[in-house]
């Protein structure tokens, strides 16, 4: 080995040691789990017994909706944080006043903890003493049972984690948008394109790829929506906001079937996995 | 040239470093022999952890012996606990336990036997000690815990309400059932606010309501009850009070349902002994001076103990049950009671004059201690908690059938159980 790739390996050794510590082995050791039963049931000792948990996982009507609920909030949350950070970056692009301030303000909600945030949305989505339903009694409508009827508790849910995580997808935008040559946007206005066109046409595809890389780094972290849950709704009314992590985390510390649940995040894994590889080879193509 | 000198700098770097932390170690393990002992206590943080900081105080004075408190709160103390339980490391001396998590740390071998360590020292358990305050501490027989705070659900009910309508102190579920109907039909406020959210808010809200009818999740010989004739007419009647509880109770915890309360929105409710000082705080509380704390009607309160226990990791046992003792003994719990809240579990202290000029309610909390009901003690509670919660809040919701939602509770449960 040439001199010079031995001491490099003497320099990136502590980094290949904290992935192997805090990655691999873990991911390791979660794949041999979900092939044995480990918990309770067995003393806490390892039992091979093959497919079986995974078998057992697919036909878990929990685990299921859990599946299709995680799937519905993925697709709801970063569609709606796509679309807001967009049109908040277009907004704020344009001449606005005090636009300094205005782009500080909206960045706070990322900057909170998430248990503050849901502890005061619940508030805001009391049926009574919400200011949600006050706001919509103003204008006539409601009152909505937000977290207490199932068709409306998903969507609180999305509704949170897209008041919290737009401003992502808007500074990232913003950035993009502002980085696009001024003299591209000016030639087409003397040209006489419209509003639209220079949208459609210019600025668009310029921050195309900014867009596709929003959207999946949101498609990730969406997926793992655990404390919205455990802070607004328990997984309820009935089973309308059970997701896959809620589950796993109950198997696993819960009820302690550490196989088990082990079996459920690899599936989870494999399932992200999935979509993302989907995913790049579309923007690739 | 060049770069052999960056691997002889990297060489004495690398030999500079282990002589550092070899010289550090000995420093450190030189003062772990030469200082006084130290024991770390883990605990739920908050109150419960203050009254506790309050006793390490005056132990470490009497002693010499240095009591860390560690805080987390009610999850991460769960979760905390589940890994030490499966890891051993022997980092804690004390641990502070919700009552219900007893059973599935005691199966494990987590726990030490306090019993039988206080027969070692020729101990019994002093008889002062609320009995269903020592029955939660026990699995199978053996004493696994000693009590810290006597929590236990209470009543609220609004006497203004219920006298104008002609009732008087509700006794049973079916006179709370009865005001709530005619209090919300006359007067348009609710007659009563169910803590719904899904998980454990809504299993511990129903089950006095259970329990008052009779109904047993399991009984004695293991066999699993949750859909027997009471079981049924209990979910019934906690459905009917739904009728007349705020719009959304089926999402509420205990913020909201304190919330109503104070607003002066609902004739009645369950509550925490935590809740009670500030009930009737007309700077506080709408309804204030209209409120009556009572034992819940049915006498069959759950009780909602935490308990101390000693991890058989542990290397102080002796010291840890010492400072346990320290902290449960008549004056230290009277002590904590005063100046930290935190509710005794000493029969004699609910009734001494300093602790009632201070806390009024307290004789109501020790009578409803004394008729409480216990989470049944089994390894599995925390998934047989998940599944009443689910199917109690699908009847709650009107997804299923009272029948059909408790027939599948059983069968679920069962499996755990027999698994």
């Amino acid at each position: 080995m040439p001199r010079e790739s031995r001491d490099g390996i003497f320099f990136v050794l502590p980094s290949l040691i904290v992935l192997f510590v805090l990655t691999v082995y873990p991911l390791a050791y979660t794949l041999y789990l979900s092939f044995h039963e480990y918990g309770r049931k067995t003393s806490f000792q390892a039992v091979f017994v093959g497919l079986e948990n995974f078998a057992e996982a697919l036909g878990d009507d929990l685990f299921r909706t859990a599946f299709i609920n995680t799937l519905v909030f993925v697709a709801g949350a970063t569609s709606l944080e796509l679309l807001v950070g967009l049109g908040l970056a277009l907004l704020l692009s344009s001449n606005v006043r005090a636009k300094r301030y205005l782009v500080g303000i909206i960045l706070v909600p990322m900057m909170l903890p998430t248990v503050v945030i849901s502890s005061f949305w619940r508030i805001m989505y009391h049926t009574e003493l919400g200011v949600i339903n006050a706001i919509l009694g103003a204008i006539g409508l409601g009152p909505v049972n937000w977290l207490g009827n199932p068709d409306t508790a998903m969507l609180s849910l999305i509704l949170v984690d897209v008041w919290q995580y737009s401003p992502f997808s808007f500074i990232v935008f913003y950035a993009a948008i502002n980085s696009i040559p001024v003299h591209l946007i000016e030639s087409a206005k003397v040209d006489g394109a419209s509003s639209y066109q220079i949208f459609r046409h210019i600025i668009l595809p310029s921050i195309k790829k900014y867009i596709l890389i929003v959207a999946m780094l949101r498609i990730i972290d969406t997926f793992r929506i655990f404390d919205k849950v455990f802070a607004l709704t328990g997984g309820g009314p009935g089973n309308s906001t059970e997701t896959l992590s809620f589950v796993i985390y109950k198997e696993a510390f819960r009820y302690y079937n550490f196989g088990y649940s082990s079996a459920e995040a690899v599936i989870m894994l494999l399932a992200v996995l999935l979509i993302i590889a989907a995913y790049i080879r579309a923007i690739v193509r | 040239m060049e770069r052999r000198g960056v691997s002889r700098a990297l060489l004495i770097a690398a030999v500079i470093v282990v002589i550092v932390a070899i010289a550090l170690a000995a420093f450190f393990m030189a003062r772990e022999e030469a200082k006084p002992e130290k024991i770390t206590v883990l605990a739920r943080s908050g109150t419960y952890a203050e009254g506790l900081k309050i006793a390490a105080a005056q132990f470490e004075a009497e002693t010499g012996i240095r009591v860390e408190v560690q805080e987390l709160g009610y999850k991460e103390l769960y979760d905390k606990l589940s890994t030490e339980a499966l890891q051993k490391t022997g980092a804690f001396d004390v641990v502070m336990l919700d009552d219900p998590w007893l059973a599935g740390f005691a199966s494990q071998g987590f726990l030490e036997d306090i019993g039988r360590m206080l027969e070692e020292r020729g101990l019994t358990v002093d008889p002062d000690f609320i009995d269903s305050a020592i029955e939660v501490s026990k699995y199978k027989g053996t004493l696994y815990a000693l009590p810290y705070a006597g929590n236990v659900q209470l009543f609220v009910y609004r006497t203004d309400l219920y006298s104008k309508y002609g009732f008087s102190k509700p006794t049973t579920w079916n006179d709370v059932l009865e005001a709530a109907k005619k209090i919300y039909e006359e007067e348009g406020i609710y007659g009563y606010v169910i803590r719904g959210k899904k998980g454990n808010p809504v299993v511990t809200n129903f089950l006095p309501i259970f329990w008052a009818h009779g109904a047993k999740i399991v009984d004695e010989n293991g066999n699993v009850m949750v859909d027997s004739p009471q079981a049924i007419a209990a979910l019934k009647l906690f459905i009917e009070l739904k009728k007349y509880s705020p719009p959304g109770t089926e999402s509420f915890d205990s913020a909201e349902v304190k919330a109503s309360i104070f607003e002066g929105r609902v004739a009645a409710s369950i509550i925490w002994p935590a809740w009670v000082p500030d009930i009737n705080d007309p700077s506080k509380s709408k309804a204030a001076g209209n409120v009556e704390v009572i034992p819940p009607p049915g006498a069959a309160p759950m009780i909602g103990a935490w308990l101390l226990a000693i991890p058989v990791s542990s290397k102080n046992k002796d010291t840890a049950l010492d400072f346990i003792l320290f902290v449960l003994s008549k004056d230290m719990q009277k002590k904590i009671a005063l100046e930290a809240g935190v509710p005794p579990t000493r029969e004699s202290l609910y009734t001494d004059p300093d602790v009632v000029a201070k806390y009024s309610w307290y004789p109501t909390q020790l009578e409803a201690l004394k008729n409480s009901q216990m989470r049944p003690r089994v390894p599995e509670w925390s998934q047989i908690e998940d599944i009443l919660a689910n199917y109690i809040h699908q009847a709650l919701i009107g997804a299923m059938s009272p029948e059909e939602a408790l027939s599948k509770a059983k069968q679920e449960i069962e499996a755990v159980v027999k698994g």
